[in-house]
């Protein structure tokens, strides 16, 4: 119970954050994204590489870098299971390179209520290929993400057509698990379009 | 972002060195005779002993694999420069690409795109063995840049061995302040704070237990395996698994562990500031290199309980504990001394004194906070600072020390400097006191001989050591004082003729940024 009056609390702090509605597209180039997991608080990490909170699901941890509002109302509250939405970036530490959510909303999930995967929305620019084949990731702000399509075949012509151009797509973002990596996620592309 | 712009001078370097007419230097090498593939540590290039070695020079420079330290370590194993050697001929040219292990390796995608195909991968190593399909191309620099699996790429040079010589015996030298680790050259970091001085006399901290809490430590590095602490058949403990086996999975404490005791003038890797004490291996940080502070609250109070003397602590985070004060508390009233690094943010550093990190910010009697400095005797771009915060400075950039699976690398950050202030503080305490333990007089004692003896550098004083017991504004770790003028010679010198020896493992150094 006092866990979801937290909630309303939380909510109430990011009331303008909060009318933005989930998925929205970004205007600038950005990874949007809403993600649902385990709130892990008073995170330690080699060199300090670390905000010192995470959100951990389906084999990713990411950080997050919370406003002094949101630090305060979470501060001494056992928030579990959280829903976080914002901006995903990474962060090229001096030990330790890691995935930084700046936080826009962040509210308590039902732990016993299914969990989707985490949704991205990324503005950014489709990498060029070599020849006439998939484009295998996005630039993002200068940051090179790995994507993969899935079988629309309607997606991926539309995906080579618009190769080397800015776009808007949407998908789902998974643990990188090609060579057992798990520092960066790779997005699974559902939707594209031009911008 | 340093290690992609070596790779691209790696590899362009190598382009050039196919594109162009390439003078070889040649030596023939004294080793046994052996059917083996072996690596050496030493020399980035060799790879193959058939029956010669050869080191590729480019207009009478050893070309980016074989920087100047490599190339006297290269002279001092050959007996002779033999020009009747043949040339190398008629063999595909090959790349070794070191990948990360945590980021995985390089995709057959990756490898496609770049025109290179795989030939081995050699798990053991973590690296891959390709040739080109047909040229290299920028077409290879651009694809072997974008993916983040690949660490170093390197030409994979043809070495061999005569089949009918031994191994040539290297005798240690009488001279202990120049170890028979072969990557002692590369440890500038031991050399700023005078340990080679007083390695001529006090090397032996064999009664001082440091525990490493941090990543766990691989206890079976050929390096650090006769210095670990065991009781009943544990090395530590693994907070993070929960169990009594702490080994490394990341390589972070490993490479601290290094710093503070590898075994020194063993003729392998690298030497600590310790050649002999006892490293206790805890385990809370995962393979993602973060923790909770709960499990670093029981790892300091396992490793209290169990006998530290000291704590060697490379983490941080910002947020305050009231459980992690208390543990560090525990350990002061046990007088149990905490080393603690700083922490790290790229290119600005940070202020702790104002924006602290914890543990580094806590005032606690038993805790000497460390930053980093680099071979210049300057603050690293990186470190945190803090007058009051802030105790020390150590070396902590371009720090190579070992990791795990028998391999070797090079990293920076104040993690890198803690150590080497952990490592210190066994040295002094082994020779302050002939019976080590854990009492709040020992500790304050070699605390006070760290923080009081530190070396002042003028251009670091506006950054830390302002606050008691000792005031070294920008002092610098520094062993000196332990110099003694005339070594005892009464003190036997346990050194043993070693081999100087290729071992079977390839560094994981970047070798351009050891020059």
């Amino acid at each position: 119970m006092t866990c979801f009056t937290t909630l309303g609390m939380i909510l109430l702090g990011c009331a303008s954050c909060a009318a933005e509605p989930a998925g929205a597209k970004p205007t600038d180039e950005a990874v949007h994204v809403v993600c649902h997991g385990r709130l892990l608080q008073g995170v330690v990490a080699i060199g300090g590489d670390t905000t010192g909170t995470t959100v951990s699901f389906d084999g990713m941890t990411w950080d997050l870098k919370l406003n002094d509002q949101l630090r305060q109302q979470l501060a001494g509250n056992e928030l579990r299971q959280v829903t976080v939405t914002g901006q995903l970036r990474r962060v090229q530490a001096v030990e330790r390179p890691y995935c930084v959510v700046d936080v826009e909303k962040l509210i308590e999930r039902d732990p016993k209520a299914p969990k989707p995967k985490a949704e991205v929305t990324v503005t950014g620019t489709l990498a060029l290929p070599a020849s006439n084949t998939l484009p295998k990731s996005i630039s993002v702000a200068g940051e090179s993400w790995p994507i993969v399509w899935g079988t629309d075949s309607k997606l991926q012509a539309q995906a080579v057509a618009l190769a080397g151009k800015t776009v808007v797509v949407h998908g789902t973002a998974e643990a990188n698990t090609e060579g057992g990596s798990k520092k960066f996620p790779i997005f699974h592309i559902e939707q594209l379009q031009a911008k | 972002m340093l290690g992609r712009i070596t790779i691209g001078c790696l590899i362009l370097g190598m382009q050039l060195h196919w594109c162009d007419t390439v003078r070889a230097e040649k030596f023939r090498i004294a080793t046994k005779p052996s059917q083996e593939k072996r690596l050496s540590p030493e020399l980035d290039v060799l790879r193959h002993c058939n029956g010669r070695l050869m080191g590729f020079c480019k207009r009478g420079k050893p070309i980016i694999d074989v920087p100047k330290e490599q190339t006297n370590t290269l002279r001092s194993m050959a007996l002779a420069v033999d020009e009747s050697v043949p040339q190398v001929v008629d063999r595909p040219m090959r790349l070794l690409i070191t990948y990360d292990q945590l980021a995985g390796k390089p995709t057959t995608a990756t490898l496609q795109t770049a025109g290179l195909k795989a030939v081995e991968d050699y798990q053991h190593g973590s690296f891959l063995i390709v040739e080109p399909v047909e040229t290299v191309s920028a077409q290879t620099v651009e694809t072997l840049l974008n993916d983040e699996a690949v660490v170093h790429a390197a030409p994979d040079y043809v070495m061999s061995v005569p089949s009918n010589q031994t191994f040539r015996m290297v005798e240690a030298t009488a001279d202990t302040e120049t170890p028979t680790d072969p990557l002692w050259s590369y440890l500038w970091g031991m050399k700023n704070i005078n340990a080679n001085k007083v390695w001529r006399t006090h090397r032996d901290a064999s009664k001082v237990i440091v525990a490493v809490i941090d990543t766990g430590v691989d206890y079976t590095h050929p390096d650090l395996k006769n210095n670990i602490w065991t009781k009943n058949g544990s090395h530590g403990y693994d907070f993070f698994d929960d169990d009594n086996q702490p080994m490394d999975e990341q390589g972070h404490g490993t490479h601290c562990a290094g710093t503070i005791a590898a075994e020194g003038n063993n003729g392998a890797g690298v030497v600590g500031v310790c050649w002999k004490a006892q490293i206790m291996a805890m385990r809370f940080l995962g393979p993602d290199g973060s923790g909770s502070t709960a499990d670093a609250v029981k790892c300091i109070d396992w490793a209290v309980a169990n006998g530290a003397h000291v704590l060697s602590n490379s983490w941080a985070g910002p947020e305050n504990s009231v459980e992690l004060a208390a543990a560090i508390t525990r350990a002061e009233q046990k007088g149990v001394l905490f080393v603690a690094a700083a922490g790290n943010t790229v290119n600005t550093g940070n202020n702790n004194d104002t924006n602290p990190y914890y543990p580094a910010a806590f005032a606690n009697a038993n805790m000497i906070t460390v930053g980093a400095i680099d071979v210049n005797n300057a603050a690293g771009t990186f470190t945190h600072y803090g007058k009051i915060s802030v105790d020390i400075g150590a070396p902590g950039v371009g720090i190579v020390s070992s990791m795990p699976n028998n391999r070797y690398a090079q990293l920076d950050g104040t993690s890198m400097a803690a150590p080497h202030v952990a490592g210190a503080a066994a040295l002094v305490w082994a020779k302050a006191f002939a019976t080590p333990a854990q009492t709040p007089a020992q500790m304050t004692r070699v605390r006070d001989l760290i923080l009081q003896n530190a070396r002042p550098v003028p251009a670091l004083q506006n950054l830390w050591g302002y606050s008691s017991p000792a005031r070294v504004p920008g002092g610098v770790l520094d062993l000196a004082f332990m110099v003694e003028a005339t070594p005892d010679p009464t003190t036997p010198t346990p050194q043993p003729p070693v081999t100087r020896r290729f071992i079977e493992r390839r560094a994981v150094i970047d070798p351009t940024r050891l020059r």
